[in-house]
Protein backbone atom coordinates (compact mmCIF):
# COMPACT_ATOMS: atom_id res chain seq x y z
CA UNK A 1 0.00 0.00 0.00
CA UNK A 2 1.44 3.38 -0.93
CA UNK A 3 2.65 5.67 1.82
CA UNK A 4 0.27 8.43 0.70
CA UNK A 5 -2.74 6.14 0.99
CA UNK A 6 -1.56 4.79 4.35
CA UNK A 7 -1.07 8.24 5.82
CA UNK A 8 -4.27 9.59 4.27
CA UNK A 9 -6.30 6.73 5.75
CA UNK A 10 -4.64 7.40 9.07
CA UNK A 11 -5.59 11.09 8.89
CA UNK A 12 -9.21 10.14 8.25
CA UNK A 13 -9.20 7.63 11.09
CA UNK A 14 -7.79 10.18 13.53
CA UNK A 15 -10.30 12.82 12.39
CA UNK A 16 -13.17 10.34 12.67
CA UNK A 17 -12.19 9.56 16.26
CA UNK A 18 -11.69 13.17 17.28
CA UNK A 19 -13.49 15.30 14.68
CA UNK A 20 -12.02 18.64 15.62
CA UNK A 21 -11.06 19.99 12.23
CA UNK A 22 -14.17 18.97 10.37
CA UNK A 23 -16.38 20.41 13.09
CA UNK A 24 -14.51 23.69 13.25
CA UNK A 25 -14.47 24.05 9.45
CA UNK A 26 -18.15 23.28 8.92
CA UNK A 27 -19.23 25.44 11.85
CA UNK A 28 -17.04 28.27 10.63
CA UNK A 29 -18.43 28.02 7.10
CA UNK A 30 -22.02 27.95 8.37
CA UNK A 31 -21.52 30.88 10.73
CA UNK A 32 -19.51 32.81 8.14
CA UNK A 33 -22.17 32.42 5.44
CA UNK A 34 -24.94 33.40 7.83
CA UNK A 35 -23.06 36.46 9.03
CA UNK A 36 -22.22 37.59 5.50
CA UNK A 37 -25.87 37.13 4.51
CA UNK A 38 -27.00 39.19 7.47
CA UNK A 39 -24.42 41.87 6.79
CA UNK A 40 -25.16 42.32 3.08
CA UNK A 41 -29.01 42.27 3.19
CA UNK A 42 -29.29 42.74 -0.57
CA UNK A 43 -32.50 42.30 -2.54
CA UNK A 44 -31.81 39.94 -5.44
CA UNK A 45 -28.03 40.02 -5.05
CA UNK A 46 -25.94 39.22 -8.14
CA UNK A 47 -24.74 35.63 -8.39
CA UNK A 48 -21.09 36.62 -8.75
CA UNK A 49 -21.24 38.43 -5.41
CA UNK A 50 -22.76 35.57 -3.43
CA UNK A 51 -20.47 32.99 -5.04
CA UNK A 52 -17.58 35.27 -4.12
CA UNK A 53 -18.81 35.32 -0.52
CA UNK A 54 -19.10 31.52 -0.54
CA UNK A 55 -15.57 31.08 -1.90
CA UNK A 56 -14.06 33.54 0.57
CA UNK A 57 -15.80 31.64 3.39
CA UNK A 58 -14.27 28.39 2.13
CA UNK A 59 -10.83 30.00 1.81
CA UNK A 60 -11.06 31.09 5.44
CA UNK A 61 -12.26 27.62 6.46
CA UNK A 62 -9.17 26.20 4.74
CA UNK A 63 -7.10 28.61 6.77
CA UNK A 64 -8.38 26.87 9.90
CA UNK A 65 -7.25 23.54 8.47
CA UNK A 66 -3.86 24.91 7.46
CA UNK A 67 -3.31 26.27 10.95
CA UNK A 68 -4.12 22.96 12.65
CA UNK A 69 -3.50 20.10 10.26
CA UNK A 70 0.12 19.77 11.29
CA UNK A 71 -0.42 20.19 15.03
CA UNK A 72 0.20 16.55 16.01
CA UNK A 73 3.33 16.30 13.89
CA UNK A 74 4.69 19.47 15.49
CA UNK A 75 3.64 18.97 19.09
CA UNK A 76 4.18 15.20 19.36
CA UNK A 77 7.30 15.18 17.20
CA UNK A 78 5.68 12.80 14.71
CA UNK A 79 7.41 14.57 11.87
CA UNK A 80 10.68 12.97 13.05
CA UNK A 81 9.06 9.56 12.83
CA UNK A 82 7.78 10.23 9.33
CA UNK A 83 11.09 11.68 8.16
CA UNK A 84 12.93 8.55 9.30
CA UNK A 85 10.46 6.17 7.68
CA UNK A 86 11.49 4.89 4.24
CA UNK A 87 8.78 6.81 2.44
CA UNK A 88 9.00 9.69 -0.03
CA UNK A 89 8.92 12.92 1.92
CA UNK A 90 6.38 14.34 -0.47
CA UNK A 91 4.02 11.58 0.70
CA UNK A 92 3.73 13.43 4.02
CA UNK A 93 2.46 16.52 2.21
CA UNK A 94 0.31 14.62 -0.28
CA UNK A 95 -1.51 12.75 2.50
CA UNK A 96 -2.17 16.01 4.34
CA UNK A 97 -3.40 17.65 1.14
CA UNK A 98 -5.80 14.78 0.48
CA UNK A 99 -7.06 15.00 4.06
CA UNK A 100 -7.68 18.75 3.73
CA UNK A 101 -9.42 18.10 0.40
CA UNK A 102 -11.72 15.58 2.08
CA UNK A 103 -12.43 18.04 4.89
CA UNK A 104 -13.23 20.78 2.39
CA UNK A 105 -15.66 18.53 0.53
CA UNK A 106 -17.43 17.69 3.78
CA UNK A 107 -17.53 21.40 4.63
CA UNK A 108 -19.12 22.13 1.27
CA UNK A 109 -21.74 19.46 1.83
CA UNK A 110 -22.91 21.66 4.69
CA UNK A 111 -22.12 25.04 3.13
CA UNK A 112 -23.84 24.52 -0.23
CA UNK A 113 -27.32 23.64 1.12
CA UNK A 114 -27.04 26.57 3.52
CA UNK A 115 -25.96 28.80 0.64
CA UNK A 116 -29.02 27.65 -1.33
CA UNK A 117 -31.28 28.24 1.64
CA UNK A 118 -29.95 31.74 2.33
CA UNK A 119 -29.64 33.03 -1.21
CA UNK A 120 -31.88 30.94 -3.47
CA UNK A 121 -34.69 29.98 -1.15
CA UNK A 122 -35.13 33.48 0.28
CA UNK A 123 -37.96 35.89 -0.62
CA UNK A 124 -35.54 37.99 -2.69
CA UNK A 125 -33.34 35.34 -4.26
CA UNK A 126 -30.06 35.67 -6.06
CA UNK A 127 -30.25 36.45 -9.78
CA UNK A 128 -29.81 34.38 -11.81
CA UNK A 129 -30.15 31.07 -10.00
CA UNK A 130 -26.86 29.22 -9.73
CA UNK A 131 -25.93 26.43 -12.11
CA UNK A 132 -25.25 23.89 -9.36
CA UNK A 133 -23.32 21.30 -11.41
CA UNK A 134 -21.01 24.04 -12.68
CA UNK A 135 -20.68 25.53 -9.21
CA UNK A 136 -19.82 22.09 -7.76
CA UNK A 137 -17.18 21.55 -10.46
CA UNK A 138 -15.66 24.98 -9.84
CA UNK A 139 -15.59 24.42 -6.09
CA UNK A 140 -13.93 21.03 -6.56
CA UNK A 141 -11.23 22.61 -8.72
CA UNK A 142 -10.79 25.36 -6.13
CA UNK A 143 -10.58 22.74 -3.39
CA UNK A 144 -7.65 21.06 -5.13
CA UNK A 145 -5.62 24.28 -5.10
CA UNK A 146 -6.69 25.24 -1.60
CA UNK A 147 -5.87 21.82 -0.15
CA UNK A 148 -2.51 21.56 -1.91
CA UNK A 149 -1.42 25.05 -0.95
CA UNK A 150 -2.94 24.99 2.55
CA UNK A 151 -1.02 21.82 3.38
CA UNK A 152 2.31 23.10 2.19
CA UNK A 153 1.77 26.33 4.12
CA UNK A 154 1.08 24.18 7.18
CA UNK A 155 4.41 22.41 6.69
CA UNK A 156 6.27 25.68 6.07
CA UNK A 157 4.70 27.33 9.10
CA UNK A 158 5.48 24.37 11.33
CA UNK A 159 9.16 25.23 10.89
CA UNK A 160 8.69 28.81 12.11
CA UNK A 161 8.18 30.18 15.57
CA UNK A 162 5.46 32.67 14.68
CA UNK A 163 3.34 30.09 12.87
CA UNK A 164 0.01 31.67 13.88
CA UNK A 165 1.09 34.73 11.91
CA UNK A 166 2.87 32.86 9.14
CA UNK A 167 -0.10 30.74 8.06
CA UNK A 168 -2.50 33.58 7.11
CA UNK A 169 0.27 35.78 5.71
CA UNK A 170 1.52 33.01 3.44
CA UNK A 171 -1.83 31.49 2.59
CA UNK A 172 -4.39 34.26 2.07
CA UNK A 173 -2.64 36.45 -0.55
CA UNK A 174 -1.81 33.38 -2.62
CA UNK A 175 -5.47 32.46 -2.95
CA UNK A 176 -6.41 35.75 -4.67
CA UNK A 177 -5.85 34.36 -8.22
CA UNK A 178 -7.98 31.35 -7.36
CA UNK A 179 -10.88 33.48 -6.07
CA UNK A 180 -10.63 35.81 -9.11
CA UNK A 181 -10.62 32.87 -11.56
CA UNK A 182 -13.57 31.18 -9.90
CA UNK A 183 -15.68 34.33 -9.80
CA UNK A 184 -14.72 35.07 -13.43
CA UNK A 185 -16.00 31.61 -14.38
CA UNK A 186 -19.35 32.39 -12.75
CA UNK A 187 -19.47 35.83 -14.39
CA UNK A 188 -18.80 34.38 -17.85
CA UNK A 189 -21.34 31.66 -17.25
CA UNK A 190 -24.01 34.22 -16.33
CA UNK A 191 -23.13 36.39 -19.33
CA UNK A 192 -23.21 33.39 -21.64
CA UNK A 193 -19.54 33.89 -22.52
CA UNK A 194 -16.75 31.39 -22.89
CA UNK A 195 -15.43 29.71 -19.75
CA UNK A 196 -12.19 28.71 -21.45
CA UNK A 197 -9.99 31.48 -20.12
CA UNK A 198 -11.12 31.65 -16.45
CA UNK A 199 -11.43 27.87 -16.24
CA UNK A 200 -7.96 27.57 -17.76
CA UNK A 201 -6.66 30.03 -15.16
CA UNK A 202 -8.17 27.92 -12.39
CA UNK A 203 -6.59 24.75 -13.78
CA UNK A 204 -3.21 26.47 -14.22
CA UNK A 205 -3.44 27.72 -10.63
CA UNK A 206 -4.08 24.20 -9.38
CA UNK A 207 -1.25 22.73 -11.46
CA UNK A 208 1.21 25.44 -10.41
CA UNK A 209 0.30 25.13 -6.75
CA UNK A 210 0.65 21.34 -6.79
CA UNK A 211 4.04 21.45 -8.56
CA UNK A 212 5.26 24.26 -6.30
CA UNK A 213 4.02 22.49 -3.17
CA UNK A 214 5.69 19.26 -4.27
CA UNK A 215 9.05 20.98 -4.71
CA UNK A 216 8.83 23.21 -1.66
CA UNK A 217 7.83 20.45 0.72
CA UNK A 218 10.62 18.17 -0.50
CA UNK A 219 13.09 21.00 0.19
CA UNK A 220 11.58 22.12 3.49
CA UNK A 221 11.29 18.62 4.90
CA UNK A 222 14.77 17.65 3.75
CA UNK A 223 16.45 20.78 5.07
CA UNK B 1 25.65 0.19 10.63
CA UNK B 2 28.86 2.12 11.22
CA UNK B 3 28.60 5.58 12.78
CA UNK B 4 31.20 8.24 12.17
CA UNK B 5 31.47 11.95 12.77
CA UNK B 6 34.23 14.21 11.55
CA UNK B 7 34.72 17.60 13.25
CA UNK B 8 30.97 17.62 13.86
CA UNK B 9 29.58 20.87 15.15
CA UNK B 10 26.19 22.44 15.45
CA UNK B 11 24.96 25.89 16.38
CA UNK B 12 21.47 27.19 17.04
CA UNK B 13 21.82 30.85 16.14
CA UNK B 14 24.75 32.13 18.19
CA UNK B 15 24.63 29.21 20.63
CA UNK B 16 27.25 26.57 19.94
CA UNK B 17 25.88 23.20 21.01
CA UNK B 18 28.41 20.80 19.54
CA UNK B 19 32.00 21.55 18.61
CA UNK B 20 34.66 19.58 16.71
CA UNK B 21 33.36 16.16 17.60
CA UNK B 22 35.10 13.13 16.13
CA UNK B 23 33.44 9.77 16.69
CA UNK B 24 33.73 6.29 15.34
CA UNK B 25 31.35 3.52 16.37
CA UNK B 26 31.87 0.32 14.45
CA UNK B 27 29.05 -1.91 13.27
CA UNK B 28 27.70 -3.88 16.24
CA UNK B 29 29.51 -1.74 18.79
CA UNK B 30 27.99 0.67 21.29
CA UNK B 31 28.59 4.12 22.69
CA UNK B 32 27.18 5.74 25.81
CA UNK B 33 26.93 9.52 25.62
CA UNK B 34 27.02 11.38 28.92
CA UNK B 35 26.69 15.06 29.59
CA UNK B 36 24.86 17.70 31.56
CA UNK B 37 21.56 19.15 30.39
CA UNK B 38 22.16 21.27 27.32
CA UNK B 39 25.53 19.69 26.57
CA UNK B 40 24.36 18.57 23.12
CA UNK B 41 23.44 14.91 23.61
CA UNK B 42 20.08 15.20 21.88
CA UNK B 43 21.55 17.39 19.14
CA UNK B 44 24.23 14.76 18.51
CA UNK B 45 21.62 12.02 18.23
CA UNK B 46 19.46 14.13 15.92
CA UNK B 47 22.49 14.79 13.72
CA UNK B 48 23.25 11.07 13.64
CA UNK B 49 19.63 10.27 12.79
CA UNK B 50 19.82 12.72 9.90
CA UNK B 51 17.07 14.87 11.39
CA UNK B 52 19.43 17.81 11.77
CA UNK B 53 22.02 18.89 9.24
CA UNK B 54 25.21 19.77 11.15
CA UNK B 55 26.39 23.32 10.63
CA UNK B 56 30.04 22.18 10.75
CA UNK B 57 31.68 18.89 9.85
CA UNK B 58 29.78 15.75 9.02
CA UNK B 59 27.88 12.84 10.51
CA UNK B 60 28.06 9.67 8.43
CA UNK B 61 26.20 6.38 8.66
CA UNK B 62 27.57 3.43 6.72
CA UNK B 63 29.81 5.90 4.92
CA UNK B 64 27.01 8.20 3.74
CA UNK B 65 25.97 11.63 5.06
CA UNK B 66 23.33 10.96 7.72
CA UNK B 67 21.02 13.74 6.54
CA UNK B 68 21.07 12.45 2.98
CA UNK B 69 20.51 8.73 3.36
CA UNK B 70 18.45 6.83 0.81
CA UNK B 71 15.13 5.48 2.10
CA UNK B 72 16.40 1.92 2.47
CA UNK B 73 19.25 3.09 4.72
CA UNK B 74 16.96 5.36 6.76
CA UNK B 75 14.79 2.33 7.44
CA UNK B 76 17.69 0.73 9.34
CA UNK B 77 17.71 3.50 11.98
CA UNK B 78 15.74 3.11 15.18
CA UNK B 79 15.42 6.49 16.88
CA UNK B 80 13.95 7.07 20.30
CA UNK B 81 13.70 10.69 21.39
CA UNK B 82 12.46 12.42 24.53
CA UNK B 83 9.00 12.19 23.02
CA UNK B 84 7.55 8.75 22.29
CA UNK B 85 6.73 9.60 18.65
CA UNK B 86 3.46 7.72 18.59
CA UNK B 87 0.02 8.77 17.37
CA UNK B 88 -2.02 9.58 20.45
CA UNK B 89 -5.28 8.94 18.59
CA UNK B 90 -4.28 5.38 17.62
CA UNK B 91 -4.26 2.37 19.88
CA UNK B 92 -0.96 0.77 20.83
CA UNK B 93 -1.59 -2.04 18.31
CA UNK B 94 -2.58 0.38 15.54
CA UNK B 95 0.56 2.44 16.14
CA UNK B 96 2.75 -0.60 15.57
CA UNK B 97 0.71 -1.73 12.55
CA UNK B 98 1.02 1.68 10.94
CA UNK B 99 4.71 1.81 11.69
CA UNK B 100 5.21 -1.66 10.16
CA UNK B 101 3.24 -0.64 7.08
CA UNK B 102 5.29 2.53 6.64
CA UNK B 103 8.48 0.49 6.86
CA UNK B 104 7.10 -2.19 4.56
CA UNK B 105 7.59 -4.99 7.08
CA UNK B 106 5.15 -7.60 8.34
CA UNK B 107 3.61 -6.38 11.57
CA UNK B 108 4.85 -8.27 14.58
CA UNK B 109 3.01 -5.89 16.85
CA UNK B 110 1.44 -8.34 19.27
CA UNK B 111 4.75 -10.05 19.99
CA UNK B 112 6.45 -6.69 20.49
CA UNK B 113 3.65 -5.44 22.72
CA UNK B 114 4.02 -8.58 24.82
CA UNK B 115 7.80 -8.08 24.85
CA UNK B 116 7.41 -4.60 26.38
CA UNK B 117 4.64 -5.70 28.74
CA UNK B 118 1.78 -3.91 27.00
CA UNK B 119 -0.23 -6.88 25.71
CA UNK B 120 -3.16 -6.00 27.96
CA UNK B 121 -3.08 -2.38 26.72
CA UNK B 122 -3.02 -3.19 23.00
CA UNK B 123 -6.45 -1.67 22.33
CA UNK B 124 -5.93 1.44 24.44
CA UNK B 125 -5.37 4.76 22.69
CA UNK B 126 -1.76 5.84 23.06
CA UNK B 127 -2.87 9.16 24.54
CA UNK B 128 -4.61 7.27 27.34
CA UNK B 129 -1.48 5.36 28.30
CA UNK B 130 0.69 6.57 31.14
CA UNK B 131 3.98 8.25 30.26
CA UNK B 132 5.92 5.11 31.12
CA UNK B 133 3.59 2.95 29.04
CA UNK B 134 3.97 5.32 26.10
CA UNK B 135 7.72 4.96 26.46
CA UNK B 136 7.34 1.16 26.37
CA UNK B 137 5.21 1.56 23.24
CA UNK B 138 7.93 3.77 21.78
CA UNK B 139 10.48 1.00 22.43
CA UNK B 140 8.22 -1.47 20.59
CA UNK B 141 7.84 1.06 17.80
CA UNK B 142 11.61 1.44 17.49
CA UNK B 143 12.06 -2.33 17.30
CA UNK B 144 9.31 -2.84 14.69
CA UNK B 145 11.49 -2.54 11.58
CA UNK B 146 14.38 -4.55 13.14
CA UNK B 147 16.87 -1.68 12.95
CA UNK B 148 20.61 -2.16 12.66
CA UNK B 149 21.35 1.17 14.37
CA UNK B 150 19.68 2.26 17.60
CA UNK B 151 19.87 5.92 18.56
CA UNK B 152 18.32 6.17 22.01
CA UNK B 153 18.00 9.54 23.69
CA UNK B 154 17.62 8.99 27.43
CA UNK B 155 15.43 5.93 26.87
CA UNK B 156 15.13 5.09 30.56
CA UNK B 157 13.40 8.37 31.36
CA UNK B 158 9.78 7.85 32.42
CA UNK B 159 10.21 4.09 32.85
CA UNK B 160 9.51 2.41 36.16
CA UNK B 161 11.91 -0.17 37.64
CA UNK B 162 10.37 -3.02 35.65
CA UNK B 163 10.50 -0.95 32.50
CA UNK B 164 14.15 -0.08 33.06
CA UNK B 165 15.00 -3.75 33.60
CA UNK B 166 13.02 -4.71 30.52
CA UNK B 167 14.79 -2.15 28.33
CA UNK B 168 18.18 -3.22 29.67
CA UNK B 169 17.31 -6.85 28.88
CA UNK B 170 16.27 -5.95 25.33
CA UNK B 171 19.46 -3.97 24.78
CA UNK B 172 21.45 -6.87 26.23
CA UNK B 173 19.84 -9.26 23.71
CA UNK B 174 20.64 -6.91 20.85
CA UNK B 175 24.25 -6.29 21.93
CA UNK B 176 26.69 -7.10 19.17
CA UNK B 177 24.02 -7.37 16.47
CA UNK B 178 23.03 -3.70 16.31
CA UNK B 179 25.06 -0.54 16.65
CA UNK B 180 23.92 1.39 19.70
CA UNK B 181 24.35 5.05 20.61
CA UNK B 182 22.68 5.75 23.94
CA UNK B 183 22.51 9.07 25.74
CA UNK B 184 21.91 8.94 29.46
CA UNK B 185 22.58 10.70 32.73
CA UNK B 186 23.15 7.37 34.47
CA UNK B 187 26.85 6.63 34.09
CA UNK B 188 26.76 3.19 35.68
CA UNK B 189 23.93 2.03 33.50
CA UNK B 190 25.50 3.54 30.38
CA UNK B 191 28.78 1.79 31.09
CA UNK B 192 27.01 -1.50 31.72
CA UNK B 193 25.16 -1.30 28.43
CA UNK B 194 27.84 0.15 26.16
CA UNK B 195 31.38 -0.77 25.20
CA UNK B 196 32.63 2.82 24.87
CA UNK B 197 31.67 6.17 26.28
CA UNK B 198 31.79 9.83 25.47
CA UNK B 199 31.21 12.82 27.74
CA UNK B 200 30.06 16.03 26.12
Amino acid sequence: MSAVWLLFRNELRLERRAPQLVLSMTLFAAIGLTLLHAATQLAHPPLTLVVGLLVVTLVLATLLAAARVFTAEREDGLLDLLLLAPIPRTAIWAAKALAVLALLIVTELVALPLFALLYVGSSQPVTPSPDYPLLALLLLLADLGLAAFGSVVAILASATRSRELAVPILFLPSTIPLVLSLVACVRESVAGGSLAQPLGSLLVYDALVIVLAWGVCEFVLTE
Amino acid sequence: MRVETVALGHEFGSTVVLRELDLNVEQGSSLAVFGANGSGKSTLLRCLAGLLRPTVGSARLAGRPAHDLPAAERARIGYLSHRPLVWGGLTARENLRLCAALYGVVSDGDRLLARVGLESRAEVLARSLSQGQRQRLAIARVLTPSPSLLLLDEPHAALDEDGVALLDAILGELAGTVTLVLSTHERERGRALCATELTL
